[in-house]
């Protein structure tokens, strides 16, 4: 419990979300999409459907398409050849959404890879927050309750 | 009424100048427009040339009655618009193509004017040679024109010998009434008239035809030429009178060819194929009623007159609307067609942004139509049938009933089935996104007047159907119930069995529709447009929701009747299904080429040794007789 308070003191602190609308109250979706991560964040995003995190309790679900969701879950730094398909994806979404970003740190495959696009180049619509120090599911969790309006 | 004779001199003086080609086509169309005009006076008027002898019994001359002036009206609206047509149309094709177009319609007015069989064979012939040549115009089509010409052929071969037997019985070549017939005429005139309806089983040829043939000549092939067909069988009955047997045999190949030619048409994927197997479908529904017409009226109850009436009525409405209408969806498919360089449904999608609004609205209509969509002229003539194939417990006999219901329920899926191959057609080829194809286009402002006309015609023939009832003489299914003033309502029967006004349709549903259409345009809309989803990239071609896709569970579903079969080529399989019938041709075909065999191997070999016994078992044979 105590863990759980000073946790939520140090992200509630640490993050800053956009959201003022309460619409996602009751339910938030949220749709990932991979476009060059190193695969270290999909292990991430499945550990939240999982019972460690069991993202559900909280009324947090993953949709199947972006028609359905409301958030938009970037994973890593785009590279050259997911940029449109980035664009269709965002194109797709539902008014109002969010998106999400979190740009892996530690990423060697874009260290290596010059195809890596700068994301604030693209001019992403709606950003929400932007993780740029990722630390983990916590992390994503305490952005997500703010999006939802849990969290003031 | 001399306008016949004009019609006749300048269908030849186009023959003549088929070297140019445009003022060819041009000359046909004034032959058509006072060929309507002797039409329209022939129907308050009877009209006959001097007959000429020229042998005992035989007297050639023309003329036109009610019922012939009737056909004429319509086959020469078909003819106009046609011609009309041809005349940018026939630029993509030789100077030949005018004149053949020229014969085929100075045929088809010689046998609706025809008094006497003599005429009429002659008429059928240049008819059927006309549009041969026709079908010869493409390069690669010789196969498609002999199969025509060898059931054209067949169906005059039939004619010949029931007129010959009505020349033995009477002594005379005269149609006119008053002419004793026999039911061997009966059943070879029947014939000969119900293969140029392409009925199911001797249909298999048109699709070849229909597919190789350009635009206009596959448009006279469907509409016209089957008018003709059942012109013939209404001149039949007109000798012979209504015997129960007959209607019943006319029935049964009605009711059978209409489900054939929907089902069929339902899977067809071919742009030209899917309206050749419609017309298979409509003249079915014409015999159907046909039939029932001589099965009600042969029972001789007053109650079964006004019933025989009312069916003959809806086969009536029926032939002028698939006339009008299939005129116009071949000009619409051959404007698209010859634009795209297409022969798929699936490859044209989109005619309404890159051929032009004019062909996707004559596609659009004349599809509507057959759909039997009201207020169109198509939706009129299969209400009346159904209505008349209701009517059926009326009948005495319980056979009599028994085949009218089975009818009834063939006729009913044969629109069903109709309405989803149409579906079909306009979905893809008009309401389907464009891909990006080029059109090539020519000049085309005749085609489309052309067609505009028509479209015109089949909404406005429609909704004024009341009128044409009574013009045609049946005034008694009139009346008016209500709010519907009197001529406006369409009765089944009298006393009233069911009633339908177009008229009235169009009115009330034209304000329901109006305003609503009004409010949706000037609304402002926040829907947004996506493609589908397909993990952010963009569909290709084969990821599209495609013709076959749309028609295999039908095919499926009825797959002892298609013969679906799943054909594998490599890594890729394809669905394909057969039209049965042509099984039937197949086999003839194999059996006659191992007789021909046979025939050169064993009997006549070349062996002259052979050729001795022959002449002596000859000799001994003529000894003993």
């Amino acid at each position: 419990m105590t863990k759980r308070l000073t946790e939520r003191k140090m992200y509630s602190t640490i993050i800053q979300t956009q959201s003022k609308s309460k619409i996602f109250r009751n339910s938030l979706h949220i749709y990932a999409i991979d476009v060059g991560n190193s695969n270290d964040l999909n292990f991430d995003i499945r550990a939240l459907q999982a019972p460690q995190y069991n993202i559900h309790r909280f009324g947090i679900f993953f949709a199947d398409v972006p028609r359905h969701a409301d958030v938009l879950l970037i994973l890593g730094s785009p590279t050259k050849k997911m940029v449109p398909v980035l664009n269709e994806t965002i194109n797709q979404m539902p008014e109002p959404f969010y998106i999400v970003v979190i740009e892996n740190v530690e990423n060697h495959m874009c260290e290596n890879n010059h195809d890596a696009v700068d994301i604030e180049s693209i001019g992403l619509p709606n950003i929400a927050a932007r993780l740029t120090r990722y630390r983990g599911p916590e992390e994503l969790i305490a952005v997500l309750l703010k999006l939802k309006g849990e969290w003031s | 009424m001399g306008f016949l004779y004009i019609s006749f001199g300048l269908y030849l003086l186009g023959i003549v100048l088929s070297i140019r080609k445009e003022l060819s086509y041009w000359t046909s169309f004034a032959a058509a427009i006072s060929s309507l005009v002797a039409g329209i006076l022939a129907l308050t008027k009877e009209f006959s040339s001097p007959q000429f002898p020229i042998m005992p019994g035989l007297s050639i001359g023309i003329g036109l009655d009610k019922t012939s002036g009737v056909f004429l009206v319509v086959a020469s609206l078909s003819f106009i618009m046609l011609a009309l047509y041809s005349v940018d149309f026939g630029k993509l094709f030789s100077g030949k193509m005018a004149a053949w177009f020229n014969l085929s319609l100075f045929g088809m007015t010689l046998v609706i004017s025809a008094r006497d069989s003599v005429d009429f064979l002659i008429g059928w012939e240049v008819m059927t040679i006309g549009l041969f040549l026709q079908i010869l115009e493409r390069r690669d089509s010789h196969e498609e024109a002999f199969q025509f010409l060898a059931f054209g052929e067949v169906s005059a071969m039939a004619l010949i010998v029931g007129f010959a037997s009505l020349f033995l019985t009477n002594g005379s070549f005269s149609m006119s009434n008053g002419v004793t017939s026999t039911p061997f005429f009966l059943v070879m005139v029947t014939i000969g008239f119900i293969i140029k309806m392409d009925i199911f089983p001797f249909h298999t040829w048109i699709t070849g035809a229909y597919s190789k043939a350009p635009s206009n000549a596959a448009a006279l092939l469907s509409a016209p030429l089957t008018l003709m067909g059942v012109y013939g069988i209404v001149r039949v009955i007109s000798v012979a009178g209504y015997s129960v047997w007959w209607g019943v045999g006319i029935l049964a190949f009605g009711s059978v060819s209409a489900f054939w030619g929907a089902m069929q048409a339902a899977a067809e994927r071919s742009l030209k194929k899917l309206p050749a197997y419609s017309t298979v479908e409509n003249n079915g529904i014409i015999l159907t009623a046909i039939g029932l017409s001589a099965m009600a009226g042969a029972a001789g109850s007053k109650e079964m007159a006004i019933l025989s009436r009312f069916a003959f009525l809806a086969g009536l409405f029926v032939a002028f609307s698939h006339t009008l209408a299939k005129s116009l969806l071949f000009m619409s498919v051959g404007h698209a067609k010859e634009s795209l360089h297409e022969e798929e449904i699936d490859n044209v999608r989109g005619i309404w942004s890159n051929v032009g609004g004019i062909p996707a609205a004559g596609i659009l209509t004349s599809g509507l139509s057959f759909s039997a969509f009201p207020p169109t002229i198509g939706f009129v003539g299969e209400w009346m049938i159904l209505e008349a194939l209701f009517q059926s417990y009326k009948f005495k006999g319980d056979a009599e009933r028994l085949i009218a219901a089975f009818a009834g329920i063939l006729i009913a899926l044969a629109i069903g089935l109709a309405a989803f191959s149409m579906i079909k057609l306009i979905g893809y080829t008009v309401l389907g996104p464009n891909h990006g194809m080029k059109a090539h286009q020519f000049p085309s402002s005749r085609m489309k007047a052309a067609q505009v006309s028509l479209v015109l015609l089949l909404i406005v023939g429609g909704v004024f159907s009341p009128y044409i009832i009574g013009s045609l003489g049946y005034s008694n299914f009139l009346g008016g119930i209500l709010v519907v003033p009197y001529p406006l309502l369409i009765l089944s029967s009298n006393p009233i069995f069911g009633v339908v006004s177009p008229t009235m349709f169009f009115v009330v549903v034209g304000f329901l529709f109006i305003i609503p259409y009004l409010l949706y345009h000037t609304s402002e809309r926040k829907s947004r447009k996506v493609q589908a989803w397909n993990g952010g990239l963009a569909l290709t071609e084969d990821e599209y929701f495609t013709v076959p896709a749309y028609s295999f569970i039908l095919e499926y579903v009825l797959r002892k009747l298609y013969l679906t079969r799943e054909v594998r080529t490599g890594y890729t399989a394809e669905v394909t299904s057969k039209d049965a019938a042509e099984y039937i041709y197949d086999y003839l075909n194999r059996f006659v080429r191992r007789l021909s065999l046979f025939t050169s191997k064993i009997i006549m070999n070349g062996k002259i040794s052979l050729y001795i016994l022959y002449i002596l078992i000859v000799f001994i044979i003529a000894f003993l007789v």
